[in-house]
């Protein structure tokens, strides 16, 4: 199958209001969001962590 | 946890001379997207090595290219001579050194267009909007498409 990539559409609002600030402010907000993805991701790899004794009866089957 | 600022003000407390590029140049202009990196074009002679190396040494910089042999920036590379990029991590981060930018030139060409914006109460020379727009455009990477109409966007809203 094809697989083609979409741009994301541009959010008008976000770039206005970040021109409405101070360059440092950007860079504060961009920490921010980088931190609060890295969260995300953890949360993410936490909840769908496969039990340890799952694993272990996976590997049983396979025996 | 990675902390690009910290990064940065490091940079620019040592008073490396380099211009910022990339992504995070990006955010300066008005980009909203995510930048897990910092990159920056720099005159690469051993005077900025070792400036480089004075004020990352409490960082733990080492060169990141080969997964499996990390060696330490401290004491590689040990010369300059045709070297044309350092791509470094840290403890707080990741830091790509540049000699110059596809699309755009060497340090001198961007240095001349660069754009002076006080970041954390340092001045830091950034690369120019149109400078960046042309190097994102040069390297026609699918990954660089959606900060590219950004930079348009930003262009046009400057502009009225």
């Amino acid at each position: 199958m094809n697989k083609q990539s979409k741009t994301p559409e541009i959010d008008h609002a976000v770039l206005d209001y970040n021109l409405s600030i101070e360059p440092s402010k950007r860079l504060e907000i961009h920490q921010a969001n980088f931190e609060t993805v890295q969260e995300l991701k953890k949360a993410h790899k936490k909840l769908y962590a496969k039990p340890e004794s799952t694993i272990k009866n996976t590997a049983r089957s396979q025996d | 946890m990675q902390n690009l600022n910290q990064l940065l003000k490091i940079l620019l407390e040592a008073k490396i001379d380099f211009v910022l590029i990339g992504g995070y140049a990006g955010v300066v202009h008005g980009c909203s997207q995510l930048t897990q990196d910092l990159d920056i074009c720099i005159s690469m002679n051993q005077k900025s090595i070792d400036q480089l190396r004075a004020c990352l040494k409490d960082l733990n910089p080492k060169l990141r290219m080969n997964p499996n042999h990390k060696p330490s920036f401290l004491e590689n590379p040990k010369s300059t001579d045709g070297l044309n990029a350092i791509y470094l991590e840290t403890d707080i981060g990741v830091l790509d050194i540049l000699k110059s930018v596809n699309g755009v030139g060497p340090f001198e060409a961007l240095n001349s267009k660069a754009v002076i914006v006080d970041l954390f109460g340092n001045p830091c020379k950034v690369i120019s909007l149109d400078h960046l727009i042309q190097a994102k455009e040069s390297m026609g990477r699918e990954k660089d498409k959606s900060i590219l109409n950004e930079l348009y966007a930003i262009r046009d809203k400057l502009r009225k």
